[in-house]
């Protein structure tokens, strides 16, 4: 079933279609807090972000009717987020999606720093690291690592936001994951006492 | 068995515990005997433990402007829209079709009106944006004035004393949002009053003397009653289809407490 536009006066609309509209919009906006942070995320600054997801919102209202009920409406959303922030930035002349990941999986080389899964958990203590180190990722990993492990979408629902293959999903996935492992333990590299071993 | 080149594709599903059973002890095959791969993928799993871990904390919070006009746009879907709106991350993009009808109504206005003083043009603007904003106010309510102007500071980084409901004159606070005048730089507190639009316009930053609103001012526009004037680098416009003396008496109390 598919959602259907409601006429200019609400009370026109018979009870039914008045309800799914209501359920749909409520069920879409209930998501923007995960919107707003992924936005965050791809254009770092509050006001862009919220732009990208005001205007995410507008064209989600607007194409309602596309919606294919029973299937998941948060990562529609998110497809017409990704969508629209790619748009602009083509728009702009950047295109986060254009990277060279064979410079960048060899600049993944491992710091050999001796530290346990632990010690790098306990370390990344500070909100502000984590933060900093997975902005430091080049945004086609970054947002390839945060549809998974913040946002838990499955892979194929990735590869559909970020039109790219299903297999290039998984790759990203896994070097952006250890690129921030490598920026994790190398900022602890500096904070003394502890000093890395080889 | 596997070489390294195999392995890489089944790694992040291997990690994440999705991995097809045949694949799994491929991997586990793999890794057992290579240290370079054991390595990445114990990488890969203290990353992703870690985002796990603090993922909550990651996760931002939706400002509440933001939530009210992105609830907002639902009304959207009920307007005949022929085409989606190309893009972009226009300021100017969060009411819809606003703008540019705004904007070219006042322009419009200054060629066919004679609006050539920049007050005119603005009153022109105002006028059109109040009728324009009130088919997008979600019927919600009285809005609570001191959070609406905390929200207001916290989003745009000015304080802002937003007017509250007044019973006894028939006057409630449904909304506050910025106006696209003056490159946003424009609260727009949308009120009900006598059970009629009104309009209160706060331009942070335009001083009087660019404007030349030394005094207040009446300006009628498109059948709107409109009062300006400004003070202290700001200049305010309450907007209504009213009859003038009794505007002036709303203007009174949103000048005590608006100011």
């Amino acid at each position: 079933m598919v959602f259907r536009r409601r006429p200019l006066s609400s009370s026109a609309a018979g009870p039914s279609s008045g309800g799914q509209d209501e359920a749909f919009t409520s069920e879409a906006l209930s998501y923007i807090d995960s919107l707003y942070g992924t936005a965050l995320r791809l254009t770092r600054r509050t006001q862009d972000a919220e732009d990208l997801v005001q205007e995410t919102y507008l064209k989600a209202f607007r194409a309602a009717g596309q919606f294919e009920r029973g299937t998941n409406l948060k990562a529609w959303l998110f497809t017409i987020l990704h969508n629209t922030f790619r748009n602009v930035r083509r728009h702009d002349g950047r295109n986060p999606v254009d990277v060279n990941t064979d410079v960048i999986e060899q600049a993944v080389d491992r710091a050999g720093v001796d530290q346990s899964p632990e010690q790098i958990l306990t370390r990344a203590t500070l909100d502000a690291d984590l933060q900093e180190a997975l902005d430091s990722i080049p945004d086609a990993f970054r947002q390839a690592v945060w549809l998974r492990d913040v946002e838990e979408f499955a892979y194929a629902e990735i590869a559909g936001m970020l039109d790219i293959p299903i297999g290039t999903v998984m790759s990203r996935i896994s070097r952006g994951r250890r690129m921030l492992y490598e920026r994790l333990t190398a900022s602890k590299e500096t904070v003394p006492p502890r000093v890395a071993t080889r | 068995m596997a070489d390294c080149r195999d392995v890489e594709p089944l790694m992040t599903p291997y990690v994440d515990g999705e991995a097809q059973p045949a694949d799994r002890a491929s991997v586990d095959a793999h890794i057992k005997a290579c240290a370079p791969c054991r390595a990445a993928a114990a990488d890969e799993r203290t990353a992703r433990e870690v985002l796990h871990a603090r993922r909550e904390e990651l996760r931002a919070s939706a400002p509440e402007m933001l939530r009210r006009r992105c609830a907002a746009q639902s009304a959207s879907r009920a307007r005949p829209v022929a085409a989606p709106h190309p893009g972009g991350l226009g300021r100017r993009t969060w009411i819809p079709l606003s703008l540019a009808a705004s904007i070219l109504l006042a322009v419009a206005g200054a060629f066919f009106f004679g609006l050539n003083h920049p007050v005119e043009a603005l009153a022109a603007e105002l006028a059109v944006d109040h009728v324009k904003c009130f088919q997008f106010v979600p019927d919600r309510g009285m809005v609570d004035s001191g959070e609406a102007g905390q929200n207001w500071a916290r989003s745009h980084g000015w304080a802002l004393r937003v007017p509250s409901s007044a019973p006894d004159r028939q006057l409630v606070l449904l909304d506050v949002r910025r106006c696209l005048s003056t490159s946003g730089a424009t609260a727009h507190m949308l009120y009900r009053w006598r059970g009629e639009p009104l309009s209160v316009y706060v331009l942070n930053g335009v001083p009087a003397r660019n404007l030349d609103v030394r005094d207040v001012r009446n300006v009628d526009k498109f059948g709107e009653e409109e009062i300006m004037w400004s003070r202290g680098g700001r200049t305010y416009a309450v907007v209504a289809r009213a009859r003038r003396a009794d505007l002036e008496q709303v203007v009174k109390y949103v000048q005590q407490n608006v100011e």
